[in-house]
């Protein structure tokens, strides 16, 4: 039917199905600004439009409900102001706001919050903090903890009424330097954005945005049942259907093993997949792939498949795993074993680590104590689903548009999948709308590759939410056991922590992630006096298969599941020993100067060496972070504690200290390319991934500051595997230390090229000139006479004049230590102690990651961590039924925090100087998911009493140990 | 490929209305704003678009509020300034996006027992008014009505503004589906009405009685059999008390605050 709409101040005339919705409709006519989250009942808002002044999401309305209502996109508020000769009136002020105070990360929900503010500053144009915090509560972020947005539909408030920009007025984070850290143009500053002019905009940045003619809609059937053999599969039906261009089964595909893990060759970990398998093995498990003109005949024909499934038993209960009589996950012949993984045992990866004499220790102490403590399977819910399009282009080669962390792992990993060779695989990485670890993982690229290969057609796969709770991965739940030996003055003389780790149906990162929660959170505390120099830790784990999703890479990799006993536990250990909490952890923790103690027996990577940690910045975090959170004036102060007036409410504070790691020493590579432009600006092509975090920005920046030239004056590209360098991808809190070093000493052999052109053009000139005494700065090159010659000059000296050479080059850079950065995370709680309900109310991180190259991209890492480890405390975890049936399905059912409840939330940075990075820097993006948990663990326990041993701390559990603590 | 099997009517009047439904289409669905799932919609279907008939207004009528039946969440929220707890209760049940587009008919057809403000709702004792035929029945019957007839659709509700009501709810966060919940309203004549929510069941209505210990006992006895995979029962036994008694001490200082008035 002919539908005609109202949008942006235009009427649209549109051929539509009376059931398309008014989101795809908007998408048809290229209007791209409103995303898709693949919820089913508008509980992330990422599509949202403004309908009759009101935010709504465009998903929830058919297009036909939409005629006669006014529309308002994203598109038609405002438009970059720099197009040629074309002036136009700009960008809105919500827009710019957001761009200018770091709002904009993964730029996915963006547009809908920028104009779910719109909304509402057109009905009341002075609004209250609440009321911007009301207004944006129907817009999902995953990225920013709404610190941002919320401050810039405030700034843009106060500039549409004063009619005039204010002075940038943001707030940035707290700096201090603990360190002497060298005067810097360009590093250090907080710089915009290099993408968040086009994402404010909703541009067509995303995977999904890029349209292909004939594209085919791909659809994957799952397995109800959580283990059987597929004893019969018939889709002749389904490939009957008209408008069905494939289905096709495990006896379809050659029968090639692989792991999804997207981890550097080989891959650490068991391979055990196969695209399709004639077995299952969790409800979620793929089945049948279909291409089809509509997503609607593509589920249709899901649903014409017959399937036969040989039930088996199942294992829901990882403590089954290992058990003699359990049965098998993985009897396939085709498995290939990494390490010590046992299919025979459902065992995926084993660790077994002693350092020092833990028994002996043990043995020195004077008391000992022993607690298991459980942490849950949580999602990422990053808002934008898994997509991929692959096609072949006009060379034959494969295409594969994807959202992925790890372009360069998915070119290596799928070629022997699709049985061609990699150099006819190209893997493009446009903008990434949020992964935290789950696009670390090739795991739908083959379905869409698979597919196109069948029909020559290309394909788009996009998840939908509840596949991405049923079928991506999650971070592995796991049971540990601390057992520490503690002397009367607090020293630790012995530590030990015991896990059982649950990798799901498949081991991808099985041994890593695992590893990572021992070798990160046990070597925190290495004890004091003579136990400093010879530590006793052990850390044991067995990683075993259950029939549930499969867990996976996930922010901190593994860490925040070892701070959550680890950081529980040293406070009742404070608490036993009547110490207060912050000398006790201070006195044992590890200091600068001293060995990594894991790095004599673990590594992730190659074989492990000693590493020696450099710059410690814990005490000044510690002390910045108590002073944010008013320690002094809270803890052990009966006053406030009390709520007057209100005896069921109790207020608590607690703390946690963290350490991470900065990329993967030996390993892990990363490249990058710079070549000058004839104007004198630069082109930086990386093959490092910006999936939010503004990792093209400080790469830009770092460029820039060798150069001396602006971040504006460097086009950065990332990535694309036949035109950018190698990069291992986004993981591991590598980019900022990895990557960047590889981009300044590709800058600093460019900047050689530059002075010596220099040096050569003044010669001419009649100035004799040692290249090396050239300063390169204000996109000028200075002789020390005080000559110069522009950017722009040498340029075109270079590419036209004489002697003629691109000025270029490539460099890479594998490190050969992990600095790790380290933080101090403060929490404060109200507990009601009638019903168990705990509202946090402050969360502090202070944060040593080194020299902060961008400190607000780097401060919106930290705020949207400590998000996502707040709901990791409080509210998020992934329950099976009997039968191994997911709970949580969507984001309604799994919460997480909208922008009208999060608590008050503040990042500060303790800056040290890590001499192994050219500017000082060390990691901060996976740190704020480590220490907010048990922070707020350890803040329930100051404010009742009680101790909640399984993570996240709900109501129920709460409420269960105040009732057996009064029993008891 | 468009499938245009699917017939798409807006009536703009009640004759309208009533001649497409005399017409006698197979397979009606109603178009009620909002958050109506399109991948629920089959070929062959008749939609029948229902914003056109004026049943989105919220108004005050004497001591009743009345919500037409494709009034938002939002426009409710907004529209009574006299229940601030139906304000949060509105702020708990979505995000401003979802409240913006969600109407009460869609929101009836989809509400659970964790709802919020389905539970506030039948605190407030509504009654719904289904046409085509103009009859008027309470919402509880409504809701336990497992047959509806096709073609019978709530217009509009009607509740009698309370002298006081109160909610309180438990959850993980502040803005989570609540684990528990339990709404109280007391009419002009005293009367006490309290409803359930987290029941593992729909919301509960219990008996009215103004007994304390009635109530308490009543209250126990509706999450007897609570227990699901979000919460025991024996802690929805044991909290529901706790909810309830906070629920009657706002009752009473609200009373208290009018009477000071």
């Amino acid at each position: 039917m002919n539908i005609r709409l109202s949008i942006n101040r235009d009427v649209y005339e549109v051929e539509a199905n009376p059931k398309d919705r008014l989101l795809d409709v908007l998408r048809q006519i290229g209007l791209l600004g409103a995303k898709s989250g693949g919820c089913q009942r508008g509980e992330c808002g990422a599509c949202t439009v403004i309908m009759d002044g009101m935010a709504v999401n465009s998903c929830m309305f058919l297009a036909v409900q939409a005629q006669g209502h006014v529309i308002e996109t994203i598109e038609g508020l405002g438009e970059n102001p720099d197009q040629g000769w074309k002036k136009t009136a700009g960008l809105d002020p919500l827009q710019k706001a957001f761009i200018e105070n770091g709002s904009i990360q993964c730029g996915y929900c963006e547009p809908a919050m920028i104009l779910a503010a719109k909304a509402l500053l057109n009905k009341n144009p002075n609004p209250t903090e609440a009321e911007a915090r009301e207004a944006l509560s129907g817009v999902l972020c995953r990225c920013t903890a709404y610190v941002k947005p919320v401050q810039a539909v405030l700034r843009a408030a106060e500039v549409m009424q004063t009619g005039n920009s204010p002075e940038k007025t943001i707030p940035s984070p707290k700096i201090v330097k603990l360190d002497e850290i060298p005067e810097t143009e360009t590093v250090g500053k907080s710089e915009i954005k290099v993408d968040a002019v086009k994402l404010a905009q909703g541009k067509p940045a995303f995977t999904a945005d890029f349209q292909m003619p004939n594209t085919l809609i791909a659809k994957v059937l799952r397995s109800p049942v959580a283990h059987a053999r597929i004893a019969s599969i018939d889709a002749s039906k389904a490939q009957a259907l008209p408008g069905v261009a494939a289905v096709l089964t495990w006896q379809d595909l050659p029968r090639v093993v692989y792991s999804t893990a997207g981890q550097s060759d080989p891959i650490p970990g068991p391979l055990d997949t196969f695209s399709l398998d004639n077995k299952v093995r969790f409800v979620g498990d793929r089945v049948a792939f279909v291409a089809a003109e509509t997503a609607e005949i593509a589920e249709k024909a899901l649903s014409l498949i017959e399937v036969g499934y040989e039930e088996l038993p199942i294992i829901l209960d990882p403590r089954e795993s290992m058990q003699p009589d359990a049965p098998r996950i993985h009897g396939e012949q085709e498995y290939v074993n990494f390490a010590d993984s046992d299919p025979s045992r459902n065992l995926a990866a084993a660790i077994r680590i002693d350092i020092g004499n833990v028994e002996k220790g043990m043995a020195e102490a004077d008391h000992i104590f022993e607690q298991e403590y459980v942490v849950p399977k949580v999602q990422h819910a990053h808002i934008e689903p898994h997509v991929a399009l692959t096609y072949w282009d006009e060379n034959d080669r494969l295409v594969i548009r994807t959202s992925t962390q790890v372009p360069f792992h998915v070119r290596r990993m799928i070629a022997p999948l699709l049985d061609l060779p990699i150099k006819r695989i190209r893997v493009i990485k446009p903008r990434i709308g949020g992964g935290f670890g789950n696009k670390q993982e090739m795991l739908i690229e083959d379905v869409s590759a698979h597919l196109t290969i069948a029909t020559g057609r290309p394909v788009l796969y996009e998840m939908t939410r509840e596949e991405e709770f049923i079928a991506s991965r999650s971070r592995h739940p796991m049971r540990i056991k601390m057992r520490t030996g503690v002397k009367k003055d607090g020293t630790l003389t012995a530590n030990e922590m015991i896990a059982l780790s649950d990798t799901g149906a498949y081991g991808c990162h099985a041994l890593t992630v695992t590893g990572n929660t021992g070798q990160k959170s046990m070597a925190l505390y290495v004890g004091d006096g003579i136990y400093r120099k010879s530590p006793n830790i052990r850390f044991y784990a067995d990683i075993v298969y259950t029939n549930t999703p499969p867990s996976g890479a996930y922010r901190g990799y593994g860490v925040p599941q070892g701070y959550w006993p680890v950081e529980r536990h040293m406070e009742a250990i404070a608490r036993a020993l009547n110490m207060d909490p912050l000398e006790f952890r201070l006195k044992n923790a590890l200091r600068a100067g001293e060995l990594q103690p894991f790095s004599t027996s673990w590594s992730e990577g190659r074989e492990p060496k000693p590493e020696i940690v450099e710059t410690v910045g814990l005490e000044e975090c510690v002390r910045q972070g108590s002073m944010a959170i008013g320690w002094e004036d809270k803890y052990a102060n009966p006053g406030w504690h009390a709520v007057p007036g209100r005896p069921h409410l109790r207020r608590g504070i607690g703390v946690a200290m963290v350490m991470q790691g900065t990329a993967i020493p030996y390993l892990d590579m990363g490249g990058a390319s710079i070549k000058i432009n004839d104007d004198g600006s630069f082109n930086l092509l990386v093959g490092a991934t910006d999936l939010g975090t503004g990792s093209d920005t400080i790469l830009a920046q770092m460029a820039a500051e060798v150069l001396g030239i602006p971040t504006e004056d460097v086009v950065i590209y990332s990535s694309d595997t036949d035109f950018t360098p190698f990069d291992k991808g986004a993981y591991a809190s590598s980019t900022t230390y990895i990557s960047g070093t590889a981009v300044t000493k590709a800058a600093q052999e460019v900047a050689g090229k530059i002075r010596k052109r220099a040096a050569a053009i003044f010669e001419t000139q009649g100035i004799a000139v040692n290249p090396e005494q050239i300063v390169l700065k204000n996109k000028r090159a200075v002789a020390p006479t005080g000559q110069s010659l522009s950017m722009a000059e040498i340029a075109l000296d270079s590419l036209h004049h004489r002697d003629q050479e691109q000025i270029m080059a490539v460099a890479s850079h594998v490190a050969p230590t992990s600095p790790p950065p380290f933080a101090a995370q403060f929490a404060t709680v109200l507990v009601d102690v009638e019903t168990g309900q705990v509202t946090v109310e402050d969360l502090v991180m202070a944060v040593d990651g080194g020299v902060i190259i961008n400190p607000t991209t780097a401060s919106g890492q930290v705020e949207g961590g400590m998000a996502q480890a707040l709901g990791y405390g409080v509210c998020e975890e992934m329950h099976y039924n009997s039968r191994g049936v997911a709970r949580e399905k969507d984001l309604v059912d799994y919460h997480i925090f909208r922008a009208d409840e999060m608590p008050r939330v503040q990042a500060i940075f303790v800056e040290t100087y890590e001499h192994s990075h050219p500017f000082g820097a060390k990691a901060v993006a996976e740190i704020p998911m480590d220490g907010a948990a048990p922070a707020i663990g350890n803040a329930v326990l100051d404010a009742c009493g009680v101790e909640i041993y399984d993570n996240p701390v709900t109501p129920e559990k709460i409420w269960k140990a105040l009732k057996n603590s009064k029993q008891g | 490929m468009k499938n245009d099997t699917i017939r798409y009517h807006r009536p703009g009047t009640m004759e309208e209305f009533e001649a497409l439904l005399a017409g006698g289409p197979e397979k009606i669905v109603f178009l009620a704003g909002g958050n109506f799932p399109a991948h629920a919609l089959e070929d062959g279907a008749t939609l029948i678009d229902l914003q056109t008939l004026g049943w989105d207004r919220v108004y005050r009528s004497g001591d009743d509020l009345v919500m037409g039946s494709l009034a938002t969440l939002e426009q409710i929220r907004t529209a009574e300034p006299g229940l601030a707890d139906l304000k949060e209760v509105l702020s708990i049940e979505a995000g401003l996006n979802v409240r913006n587009s969600l109407s009460l008919l869609n929101f009836l057809q989809s509400a659970d027992d964790r709802s919020p403000f389905l539970t506030a709702l039948l605190a407030l004792a509504p009654e719904v008014v289904l046409v085509p035929a103009q009859k008027t029945i309470p919402l509880e019957k409504y809701l336990s009505q497992t047959q509806m007839g096709k073609l019978e659709l709530i217009s509009e509700m009607r509740c009698i503004l309370p002298e006081a009501f109160a909610f309180e709810s438990v959850a993980r966060t502040p803005k989570d589906r609540p684990l528990i919940c339990l709404a109280v309203a007391r009419d002009r004549a005293g009367g006490l009405r309290v409803t359930c929510g987290g029941t593992a069941k729909a919301p509960q209505v219990l008996p009215e009685t103004n007994q304390l210990e009635s109530l308490t006992y009543l209250v126990r006895q509706a999450y007897q059999e609570s227990g699901d995979q979000w919460a025991s029962a024996e802690y929805r036994k044991e909290v529901a008390v706790v909810l309830l008694n906070r629920c009657l001490q706002k009752i009473v200082l609200s009373s208290i605050r009018k009477e000071a008035k």
